[in-house]
């Protein structure tokens, strides 16, 4: 059983790469999910950390969600075992308690219908994977992710005599 | 997109100034003795429990006398006392216990955000800042900001 | 509730800065099914609401920030935000764009344009909000920099999430040719369009909206970009703009030997491989960035970490920086040239006439006729980088020499007598290229309505055209000869029609129009993007009411210069390139042809429907338009 979700692979040894900032997956997430134009809508925010620093971010498919256990309504909920969280929207009362447990902030409010906005995985077929022009978006699982980030740290260590 | 009050748990000190603050100040029209926020304390971990201006409130639902609305543009839910019967629908349905009873007047009291002052005077007060009147989006991006940092790959490498 | 099915916001905001006051008004169904969007609203306001003779820095001059109905939507690349103004520097009509992300925010606020007018008694900036819009004082930011404008505007809002105009002490000082700088990174910097700002004491313009840009038809709205996209994804020029950015152009310039280096005496540039594209790449890219919606990233994100100009923190440099600040200036240091943009952007003043200024100051400082003590004692000489840093800070501020250097090459030419070596068009420095060895891309430059400009037409046509195709649309093969001059006059008036319909969009034209194929500037440039047009506003447009567009805008814009007194004699190249032929490289000993030029002129303007003396649109032409009113 692996927990799907949308993970951020960069490669920092390539400049094409890494994360533009085109928020391309943030246009194409909203236009998927509401049809308009509107990044804020979007369930993934390109966050900006200043000198050229930019990573997506959105929901990790916590293994005990906060989300899902604040929820007094039951509107977040997993729909199988090994799926993502998910809202239904009409259970949802849009208390935003949810916004506030969330560790990582994936879950907000839409901005214009009020409810409990989050990720959602597209069906199995996330957008923001599919438009990426980085193509650094994947649909990945925690195990991945580590495994990801155990690789660059040993780059890192390799390299750490020519900085020192 | 209107603001709303959240809540960060790991800066709470249970002061208590935000009770305080929430219980002692006059409202021209209105008696409170009934303090709007209730803070608990669950295994260690502090949380003040106000209430969350729901988007489809349930206590505005379930009110017989129209007490309770959303108002305009869905900034807060607002309960008027002069038209409330004190029928306490609304504490049944409310999730968080916003809603209490007021013996007293005979209708129920509930946190109206305090319209017309610019930070409410419970966020004001509140030393910690762990409670904060914030949009949605700008509370969430905080934090997501937060997990950005401890994202990038090469963290402490430059 | 919209006419408009999706695209525009349907609002404009109107700004009197004299009263203080903001109003809203609505968009007309016409002007947008007449003019689109983005240049197409702001030369045709400012044709409306200027008085011929009007004082660019004066409170009756207009400044507009458009945008065009795809902004916001996630058409590729449709980024653009188009800032106009009459301009200072030309006295014409001033325009310039930026990328990145304003212009669709501006849209998620409620409004397809800004027009401000007047002048605030203070220093003030434009906060826009979700439908509503303030005026607030800007005492604070006055006298700031960029960085620190958008840092003190973040703070004072509360939210980093927002988006800024700004100008810098270029723009408050009214550096004639002062920009607009958009985000900390793009600055919309041709045409003093910041002067025009800073002349009305409005410091900047910051945006934050979270409403909706509809779309009328999602699932035709969906194919449509995924065809666009495909089109790009196979386009040999998105690889190579995302590999090197606009700086893959400086191999290609000295290859055809076209630079105008050292201020247009030398056209091969000596150690060009230490600024080329793949110089830049290697020394200083840290990512490639992209604007809003941009699958080709042709920005740069470059960093200097080590020697005297570290750190400098950037986004670019793109070809133009290369060509003015590089080659015009004959430097061939790569952080002295990084350094020497991130100060242009820093300060607010577009680099392509700084550079052009500076580079002629040289000239003129290497022929004696400009004096040490009147350049305050620096060597103002080819090659010498201080200099170039030293007085890009003198211009910002007026000090010195560079307050001579703010006004621009034209009027440095006029002070000093040596008006031939002001290598500019109505005022507008050239820059992409020498095109004395392409008389074709001579004319491009010197009929564009702001001045001389490479991206008011298309002229490459000719470079990739084949002769059937050639033949087809502009009546000759010749117009598949790079060298031949007949039909380029067709050519480049129907290039320039076209190329206008991206910027009335608001789509980045780097992503929409390149090609080596022909057919595909149709195909993309105007029948996917009425495809994409038509799902986004639901409005009715084909392909040539999209081009009729392009060109009644274009013809407003002539309208507009004649009357601010720009007749036939403003379309002509500068004097230099008649009378000195290329010194060297594969076009040595090109230069124009005056009676050469006048036929390439004459067919222009016969293929624009222009008398052939005046220049100006013939009453059938404006009736054509529906412009007969005008």
């Amino acid at each position: 059983m692996s927990r799907k979700r949308i993970g951020y692979f960069e490669n920092r040894d390539d400049p094409e790469s890494i994360c533009s900032r085109c928020r391309m997956c943030e246009l194409i997430c909203a236009f998927h999910h509401h049809q308009v134009g509107n990044p804020r809508r979007g369930r993934i925010k390109v966050i900006g950390l200043g000198k050229g620093e930019d990573i997506p971010v959105t929901c990790m498919n916590c293994e005990d969600p906060p989300c899902v256990n604040v929820c007094p309504t039951g509107a977040l909920h997993r729909a199988e075992a090994d799926g993502m969280v998910m809202v239904k929207g009409d259970l949802c009362i849009g208390c935003a308690m949810c916004v506030n447990v969330c560790p990582v902030g994936a879950v907000t409010l839409d901005p214009v219908l009020g409810m409990a906005s989050k990720c959602d995985l597209c069906q199995g077929d996330p957008q923001c994977v599919l438009y990426c022009p980085a193509k650094v978006l994947k649909l990945t699982d925690a195990g991945q992710l580590a495994r990801h980030r155990m690789r660059e740290f040993a780059k890192f260590l390799r390299t750490a005599d020519e900085r020192s | 997109m209107n603001r709303r009050i959240f809540f960060h748990p790991e800066r709470c000190m249970l002061c208590l100034s935000c009770v305080g603050t929430s219980e002692i100040r006059k409202i021209p029209q209105d008696r409170e003795p009934t303090a709007r926020l209730a803070p608990v304390l669950s295994r260690g971990t502090p949380w003040v429990w106000t209430c969350r201006h729901c988007t489809s409130a349930p206590c505005v639902e379930a009110c017989v006398s129209g007490s309770l609305r959303q108002e305009e543009g869905k900034a807060r839910v607002i309960h008027q006392p002069e038209t409330c019967v004190g029928c306490g629908s609304c504490i049944l349905v409310c999730p968080y216990g916003a809603l209490k009873f007021d013996s007293i007047e005979g209708r129920v009291s509930k946190c109206n955000l305090c319209a017309g002052e610019e930070v409410p005077p419970c966020v004001k007060v509140c030393e910690a800042r762990a409670l904060v009147c914030q949009e949605p989006d700008l509370f969430a991006r905080e934090k997501k900001k937060r997990y950005a940092r401890e994202m990038r790959s090469h963290r402490g490498i430059e | 509730m919209s006419p408009f099915g999706g695209g525009y916001a349907g609002k404009l905001l109107y700004v009197n800065l004299t009263e203080g006051s903001v109003e809203k008004r609505s968009l007309d169904r016409n002007l947008a099914l007449n003019y689109i969007g983005g240049r197409g609203f702001s030369s045709r306001i400012l044709f409306d609401e200027l008085k011929p003779g009007t004082d660019p820095l004066s409170p009756e001059n207009r400044l507009i920030l458009a945008t065009g109905p795809l902004n916001g939507t996630p058409t590729p690349s449709a980024s653009r935000l188009v800032v106009a103004a009459k301009s200072p520097l030309t006295g014409a009509l001033g325009d310039a764009s930026s990328g990145g992300y304003f212009a669709p925010e501006l849209k998620y606020a409620g409004f397809d344009a800004v027009v401000f007018q007047g002048r605030s008694s203070h220093p003030v900036y434009l906060w826009v909000e979700d439908g509503k819009a303030e005026l607030r004082p800007a005492k604070r930011l006055w006298g700031q920099k960029i960085h620190e404008t958008s840092e003190l505007l973040k703070e004072e809002i509360g939210d980093d999430d927002i988006h800024i105009c700004a100008i810098g002490p270029g723009g408050e000082n009214l550096v004639r040719y002062a920009c607009i700088v958009t985000d900390e990174e793009g600055a919309a910097g041709r045409c003093g369009i910041g002067a025009v700002m800073g002349s009305k004491n409005l410091k900047a313009v910051a945006v934050r909206g979270s409403g909706d840009v509809g779309i009328a038809d999602p699932k035709r709205f969906k194919e449509a970009i995924d065809a666009y996209r495909q089109t790009l994804e196979g386009e040999v020029w998105t690889e190579v703009l995302r590999r090197l950015g606009t700086p893959n152009l400086v191999a290609h310039r000295q290859k055809l030997g076209i630079w105008g280096a050292k201020n247009f005496q030398r056209a091969t540039l000596d150690g060009w491989e230490k600024i080329s594209g793949e110089a830049f790449r290697e020394k200083f890219l840290q990512k490639v960035l992209g604007c809003m919606g941009c699958m080709v990233r042709c920005r740069r994100y470059s960093a200097i970490k080590e020697g005297p100009l570290a750190p400098t923190y950037a986004k670019g440099p793109e070809y133009d920086t290369i060509n003015s600040l590089g080659a015009k200036t004959y430097i061939t240091d790569p952080a002295v040239i990084l350094r020497a943009h991130h100060l242009c952007d820093e300060y607010g003043i577009d680099e392509q006439t700084a550079g052009s200024s500076i580079a002629m100051a040289m000239e003129l400082y290497e022929r004696g006729i400009l004096k040490k003590d009147q350049v305050d004692g620096v060597e103002l000489v080819f090659g010498n980088g201080e200099a170039l840093l030293h007085f890009i800070e003198k211009i910002a501020f007026r000090k010195g020499f560079g307050d001579l250097l703010a006004e621009g090459t034209k009027i440095l030419g006029e002070r000093l007598n040596a008006s031939y070596y002001a290598i500019h068009v109505k005022g507008l420095e050239v820059d992409a290229s020498d095109p004395r060895s392409l008389p074709t891309r001579a004319l491009t430059y010197s009929v564009a309505t702001r001045g001389s400009c490479h991206l008011r037409g298309f002229p490459y046509i000719d470079e990739f055209i084949k002769p059937e195709e050639a033949k087809a649309f502009f009546g000759t093969e010749r117009v598949s000869d790079l060298q031949a001059l007949e039909g380029k006059g067709k050519m480049v008036a129907w290039s320039e029609n076209w190329i206008t319909v991206g910027n009335l969009m608001g789509l980045c034209i780097f992503a929409w129009y390149r090609s080596r194929s022909f057919p595909m500037l149709i195909k993309r440039g105007l029948d996917l993007v009425n495809e994409v047009y038509v799902a986004t506003t639901g409005l009715p447009m084909t392909s040539e009411g999209l081009f009729r567009c392009g060109e009644r805008v274009y013809n407003v814009e002539k309208l507009f210069n004649l009357r601010e007194g720009f007749g036939r004699e403003s379309d002509y190249p500068p004097q230099r390139f008649f009378e000195e032929a290329m010194p060297d490289g594969p076009g040595k000993g090109s230069k124009l042809n005056r009676d050469d030029y006048d036929r390439l002129l004459d067919e222009y303007y016969e293929a624009r429907g222009w008398d052939k003396v005046s220049g100006h649109p013939t009453p059938r032409k404006l009736r054509q338009l529906g412009l007969d009113g005008a």
